[in-house]
């Protein structure tokens, strides 16, 4: 359970974010570009879990992110797995100035479809793109991935931000899409009430609403 | 607290390296063991990474390690299979295979035979002739490490302190080394290594011709009290016989490890690789076959090493005595030697959060070494690497705690349904480095 119950009487929606990623790919600086608009270079590394809220507009609707940053060792993820309890969104971090945190990505994914609920709405972060120089893994490569993957997917840079707002704001778009589609098809059929909840969230690929991302992806999340 | 100025001296007592009786004679001859044994491991690790124990930080930019003396991974392979520091090859290549067991992801298929094989092996030049010989040895299981007293300290503090921390399953790190030492090779011969280390009350000592590849192996029963001390290096040369130590160690072990730890073979040895001859019984396939399998180790070491080195540029890096690069070295050469003394443990993000102070009070990093090992005896199961269970353990405790000693916290978290208080995780792994500031979280531990 996360805690949500106090947030869900003053938002309209609460959407449970992960961020999973190898170590040192920078998961916890783009959260904390993202809340804060601040950048760390050595911050430490995160033990057990953090989290941060922060407020969307999705259609002029409050949307509510709550985001939850892990630590990135492997054997922390015996621990870790719970964080993904509920979560409809998540970000997939490698750094691309290391090739070893892409080639992780398939693990991660893995781990994503093992421990959430369902099927999470999931975007390829290729972080630290400031680092032209220091470049391991091609955009192309990253998208190729996402595609493959039917991800979507963005290079960030937490550094000097770029991205970094846009990749949450394509996970929270869909989410936020899937969801009142949902809920219309719900009314639609029966009139009955359509939870706001996430956990009743049935994600389901839809060409049509796709947010414009570098690399749209390729089909849906299911 | 402890005043600041004594800090380093107060420090080992508390943290059991020293027991509270004992003479400052015996605590010289420790810290002088200690501080070679150190230099031993110091020099074995730097063959697997060739920055470590130069004070230079090696980095990781882009998947390579960027530092002055190792500017690429491809250099390691080649000092590798350049027979340049072929003395220490045997070392580095235990080293690995020590670190397999934290190898994230792979070593735990290593785990063959039980046999008690103990293998000696001899070295050759070329890398891809590691052959190892076993000579089979029986290895009485006894009731495992738990009963082992360790190293002498350990075995101090055992014997003479209220403490009783569960002691590493490489309980006796001196003898260990031997181990460590001693053996190179295939799987077989590591997962023998393991079993020793973690189960086997038989202590073996070796004995290695520095010119010739004379290994020899001699078993030393099994112990009855464990509480044996192996007493290291430093008084032996070439060789050793147990007899040698008996008086330097605890008067009533009945055995005990003894060490030929080759310091001579490290550091004198050099261009005279072993000849590979006899009691080999490995083919060339199988030659092959390990030398990939090292290989691979070597990688997993360095993927250790690289997070390693990644998690210490960012500890403590608000304090004045991190901007000093060589103080950053320090602490990733503490890890990575920690990492090879404890190879089911490795690094786990969080040591260095606790290893940071000791860096800070000790000038001499065998000092910091040891002190820091004693302090992750006691914390071991929260570094696990099948994940932190020592630390959800306290959590569950600390749940039950809160239940009486605080109901209205407690009423409110199962409210929002956070039973498993994640929140203090942190807490607990790096005991409040995280929440206090550096010399309030010394007192606290204090």
């Amino acid at each position: 359970m996360a805690f949500v119950s106090e947030e869900e009487k003053t938002e309209d929606y609460l959407f449970k974010i992960v961020l999973v990623g190898d170590s040192a790919v920078g998961k916890s600086n783009l959260l904390a570009r993202f809340a804060r608009n601040e950048f760390y270079p050595n911050s430490k590394s995160t033990i057990g879990v953090e989290f941060q809220t922060q407020k969307l507009d999705i259609n002029g609707k409050e949307v509510k992110a709550q985001i939850w940053d892990t630590a990135g060792q492997e054997r922390f993820r015996a621990v870790t797995s719970a964080y993904y309890r509920g979560a409809v969104g998540a970000l997939l971090v490698y750094d691309i100035s290391r090739r070893q945190t892409f080639d992780s990505i398939g693990r991660w994914l893995n781990e994503l479809q093992t421990h959430s609920d369902m099927n999470v709405v999931t975007i390829l972060v290729g972080n630290k793109s400031d680092l032209r120089d220091a470049r391991e893994v091609s955009t192309a490569e990253g998208k190729a991935l996402a595609e493959a993957q039917g991800l979507f997917f963005m290079e960030t840079s937490a550094l000097d931000s770029s991205n970094v707002a846009a990749a949450f704001q394509t996970v929270v778009k869909e989410i936020y899409n899937i969801l009142s589609r949902k809920v219309m098809m719900s009314h639609e059929l029966k009139k009955q009430d359509a939870p706001l909840d996430g956990k009743t969230v049935v994600l389901q690929g839809d060409e049509n609403q796709e947010p414009a991302t570098e690399a749209p992806k390729s089909g849906g999340c299911c | 607290g402890v005043d600041p100025s004594i800090r380093p001296e107060v420090w080992e007592f508390l943290l059991g390296c020293y027991a509270l009786g004992s003479t400052a004679d015996h605590r010289r001859q420790l810290r002088i063991a200690r501080r070679e044994r150190y230099e031993d491991l110091i020099k074995q690790c730097q063959t697997m990474h060739s920055s470590i124990g130069t004070g230079s930080l090696a980095y990781p930019v882009g998947s390579k390690v960027l530092d002055m003396r190792t500017p690429s991974k491809e250099a390691k392979v080649e000092c590798r299979e350049a027979s340049t520091d072929d003395t220490d090859k045997r070392e580095k290549y235990s080293d690995l295979g020590n670190n397999c067991s934290d190898s994230l992801y792979i070593d735990q298929r290593v785990n063959v035979s039980n046999s008690g094989d103990l293998t000696s092996v001899r070295r050759n030049a070329d890398s891809a002739a590691y052959d190892s010989c076993s000579s089979s040895t029986s290895v009485p299981c006894g009731p495992c490490s738990s009963k082992r007293g360790g190293d002498c300290n350990g075995s101090d503090f055992i014997t003479e302190c209220d403490f009783d921390f569960p002691p590493l399953p490489v309980t006796d790190l001196f003898g260990k080394s031997e181990d460590e030492k001693e053996f190179d090779a295939n799987e077989e011969v590591y997962s023998a290594q393991y079993k020793l280390m973690f189960e086997d009350d038989n202590m073996h000592s070796f004995q290695i011709n520095n010119n010739a590849d004379l290994i020899m192996e001699s078993n030393v029963s099994s112990s009855l009290s464990k509480n044996v001390s192996c007493r290291y290096n430093s008084e032996i040369e070439l060789v050793t016989y147990s007899d040698d130590y008996e008086p330097v160690l605890r008067p009533n072990s009945v055995s005990y490890k003894t060490e030929t730890v080759n310091r001579l073979s490290i550091s004198s040895v050099p261009e005279t690789p072993f000849v590979n001859a006899t009691r080999s019984q490995e083919g060339a396939a199988q030659e092959e076959r390990v030398s990939e399998w090292l290989w691979t180790l070597h990688r997993i070491a360095d993927r250790i090493h690289i997070l390693s080195v990644v998690d210490v540029v960012r500890t403590d890096s608000h304090l004045d005595f991190y901007k000093d690069t060589r103080n950053l070295a320090r602490m990733s050469d503490i890890l990575a030697v920690y990492a090879w003394v404890d190879p089911t443990t490795g690094y786990c993000q969080g040591m260095s959060d606790l290893l940071s102070p000791f860096v800070v009070l000790f000038e001499d990093n065998a000092d910091a070494f040891w002190c820091f090992e004693m302090l992750i005896r006691r914390m071991r199961e929260n570094f696990k690497i099948d994940g932190p269970t020592g630390v959800m353990k306290q959590l569950q405790a600390l749940w039950h705690i809160l239940e009486f000693t605080d109901r209205e916290i407690f009423a409110h978290l199962s409210n929002i349904g956070a039973e498993s208080l994640h929140f203090a995780f942190p807490m607990l792994l790096v005991l409040f480095r995280r929440e206090l500031s550096f010399n309030e979280s010394l007192r606290m531990w204090e």
